[in-house]
């Protein structure tokens, strides 16, 4: 008992104090390094992690700019609207969906058993039950506070003028961004930067009013204001329709441009998508969404003599009264070629070879006088080869084949000189008449005329590319321009003295071959017209083509009217004053107006 | 005697001293308390404030992003107005049809000093000098310097003189070049 007593009392041993200190103080350790690693090493993971529990943040979308014509109306503006959206996991409570249903119905002009149906067979995830509800709309359906019903703000884009240039403005997607036309290319521009909004949120997710918040602004997108003038727009595609229309051509193109700026007044393309009838899943690849005045190539005709024309005047090797001799047919490595009408002239002007549109003329001109370099170096220099830079998408760059190819021969040389066996655009071919027009400059042609922002204007200015030919040289091929115009019954325009050529091209196929050999459906024609007025000071440049026609008619008898109808009114609209008198029946000498 | 006295005027004195302590110490309790109290309370009145503040604050922004969105629906809808395809559709509506071509006239009397006249309109020489020889005649008075001057002739053209334009002539059988 006295031991037991006595072992009872005795001190502890001293590492058995040292043990239990060291216990504690690995434990103590332990936990300060585990608060140092929570607390100090993992701070932002965790602190961001707890914000996450009771912040919250939304994105706010910025007003996507307006795009507008040359006279500032509106031709794509966007509007503030709503996507209605269901918790499908919320709606799951069948009561709670059958409340919500028939809350929704009259809001949203259905009845509850449509908008059930709409939420298909899933059972979770949300539903989008109406797309584009008109802005008060949405909000008084964000006001019910319904459980599980989602009011997404978003905008939508409409188009006062409906169809209006429905291939130069393209589209936009669900998710407001451009996806072909301007509304792609200057896509950056009119979308802007979206601003955001963080708060501090309850446990049911809404915002707390008095906690922490933090918003940055959005800062709406540009406004974009074309050179585009609606009305000239709206003549030139009604001119192009009836023009399509009236010779059952499967399409056809319209532009009109200022030649001395580049700038783009009209455009239209047929076929094309229209805006109003915008169907995506019938065309899944997207072919048809297309500008086909800047996308599509073809071979453009006798309108392209005016660049061989211009090549050997500026190069001093013709001028408009040098002569050669028309023969019937020219044989150029084996092939023969001979006049549109098979005719043929003897000694022949250069003005008569563009007046008469012969194609021996400037076969002559490129085979024996000015030779293949200096040919193409001219084809070049007019743009064709190249994109025209205009900035719009698919800008293309035709197909000039030249000596320095391997598949060239003097064949293409021939054919080359009277536009065929070369490929351009529509908007290559009228940017290359308008450096004729404006005295020897290649613009850049654009459509885009000032990008507004914030109180700012950016105006476009006028660029030119280079100079092509000589000032005198332009106005040589404009004066013969002029007679060519005047030689042609149906081209003149009343009041006006104006320049043009017309240009009728076989189209190229794979599928006929004619008995001669080339590899062009010679039933099937590309006429077109090109002109511009007045003459003296030009204001317009107006480009007219028809595609694949069925006719024995030639463009200057069917486009040319067109271009005549076109530009008076045209130049009526812009008040342009005429600059010679009108035919004697139409003048008055009446004393008053 | 006078111990005594002092004695009981001290006593007195003791009585007051205790009673204004205590009171005192109660007003110093009370603002304490008060103070308390108010520091409590202080808080609750500025979340409240904050509150009610944020509430408005939201509402403002709320009518702010209405505001705005009407403004575009506004905007898209004068744009709507504003449409060449609508305007057309008003003017047959009322009635209208679309204008022939533009006709232009030759004037035989000078236009007023200082007012412009394009150059296509300008009145030939011939017509001018017609005109000055009736200005001799009779020349117009101050009153008279409105355009039309009152000798000059009605400015309704009589019908057979209104001005028309000849479309293009039948279309010939052969056309010209491509």
């Amino acid at each position: 008992m006295a031991t037991i007593s006595r072992r009872a009392h005795a001190q502890p041993a001293p590492w058995r104090a040292a043990a239990v200190a060291l216990a504690l103080l690995l434990a103590g350790g332990g936990l300060v390094a585990r608060l140092v690693f929570l607390q100090i090493v993992q701070h932002k993971g965790y602190s961001s992690e707890a914000a996450g529990e009771h912040l919250d943040q939304t994105t706010v979308p910025a007003h996507r700019g307006a795009i507008l014509d040359a006279n500032g109306f509106p031709l794509a503006v966007s509007i503030a609207t709503y996507d209605i959206g269901v918790d499908r996991h919320i709606w799951q409570d069948a009561a709670a969906a059958q409340r919500g249903a028939q809350a929704l119905a009259p809001l949203l002009n259905r009845t509850p058993e449509q908008i059930l149906s709409l939420l298909g067979d899933a059972t979770t995830g949300p539903a989008t039950i109406a797309q584009d509800v008109d802005y008060d709309t949405g909000r008084r359906i964000a006001a019910l506070g319904l459980p599980g019903v989602l009011a997404q703000p978003r905008e939508k884009r409409v188009n006062p003028e409906g169809d209006l240039a429905s291939p130069l403005l393209g589209f936009v997607g669900r998710d407001g961004g451009g996806l072909t036309g301007l509304e792609l290319d200057e896509n950056s521009l009119l979308t802007g930067l979206p601003g955001s909004s963080e708060y501090e949120r309850d446990a049911l997710g809404n915002p707390i009013a008095a906690g922490v918040r933090k918003s940055v602004a959005p800062q709406p997108g540009s406004d974009v204001e074309l050179t585009i003038d609606r009305n000239i727009q709206q003549m030139c595609e009604q001119e192009l329709k009836a023009g399509i229309d009236k010779t059952h051509a499967t399409g056809g193109t319209c532009i009109v441009m200022d030649p001395n700026t580049g700038a783009i007044l009209a455009m239209d393309d047929e076929p094309s998508f229209k805006l109003s009838t915008l169907d995506l899943s019938a065309d899944p690849q997207g072919e048809g969404f297309k500008d086909g005045a800047v996308t599509d190539i073809y071979e453009p005709g006798s309108v392209f003599k005016l660049f061989t024309m211009s090549a050997g005047i500026d190069s001093g090797k013709v001028n408009p009264n040098t002569t050669y001799i028309d023969t019937c047919q020219v044989v150029v490595s084996q092939r023969i070629f001979h006049n549109w009408d098979y005719s043929c002239n003897g000694p022949t002007t250069m003005t008569t070879v563009l007046v008469r549109s012969l194609n021996l003329g400037t076969l002559w001109l490129t085979t024996k006088v000015l030779g293949p370099d200096l040919f193409y170096q001219y084809v070049r220099a007019f743009g064709f080869g190249e994109p025209t830079g205009s900035g719009l998408s698919g800008d293309a760059s035709g197909i000039v084949r030249s000596n320095a190819d391997t598949a060239w021969s003097l064949a293409d040389l021939a054919s080359n000189s009277f536009g065929q066996g070369i490929s351009v655009s529509a908007l290559q071919m009228i940017t290359g008449v308008a450096a004729i027009v404006n005295g020897g400059n290649l613009m850049q042609p654009y459509v885009v005329k000032d990008v507004r922002s914030n109180g700012t204007t950016r105006v476009t200015q006028p660029t030119v590319r280079r100079r092509v030919i000589s000032s005198e040289s332009a106005a040589t091929i404009r004066d013969m321009m002029k007679l060519v115009l005047q030689a042609n019954t149906f081209a003149p325009v009343p009041g006006y003295t104006a320049g043009g050529k017309s240009g009728t091209a076989y189209v190229p196929t794979v599928k006929t071959k004619t008995s001669a050999g080339d590899a062009y459906a010679q039933e099937v024609t590309i006429p077109s017209y090109i002109g511009f007025a007045p003459f003296d000071h030009p204001r317009v440049l107006i480009y007219v083509k028809l595609d694949n026609l069925k006719s024995a008619d030639f463009g200057g008898v069917l486009t040319a009217p067109m271009f005549s109808h076109l530009a008076s009114e045209i130049l009526t609209y812009l008040d342009v004053p005429p600059d010679r008198p009108l035919p004697a029946a139409t003048e008055t000498n009446a004393a008053g107006r | 005697m006078a111990l005594a006295q002092r004695r009981a005027t001290s006593g007195e004195q003791a009585g007051e001293t205790p009673l204004l302590r205590r009171a005192g110490v109660l007003l110093a309790l009370l603002l304490a308390g008060g103070m308390i109290l108010g520091a409590m309370f202080l808080p609750v009145l500025q979340n409240s404030d904050a509150t009610s503040t944020g509430y408005q604050i939201e509402h403002a922004q709320q009518q702010l992003d209405d505001l705005r969105a009407k403004t575009y629906t506004l905007q898209a809808q004068i744009a709507d107005l504003g449409s060449e395809t609508r305007i057309r559709q008003e003017a047959a509506r009322l009635g209208m049809v679309p204008a022939g071509r533009a006709s232009a006239v030759t004037v035989n009397v000078p236009a007023p000093a200082g007012v412009f006249l394009p150059h296509g309109l300008a009145p030939t020489l011939t017509a001018v000098a017609g005109a000055a020889e009736s200005s001799v005649a009779a020349p117009p008075t101050p009153a008279d310097q409105s355009y039309p001057p009152a000798g000059a002739p009605s400015a309704t053209p009589a019908p057979t003189a209104v001005p028309t334009i000849v479309p293009p002539g039948p279309v010939p059988s052969v056309g010209p070049p491509p």
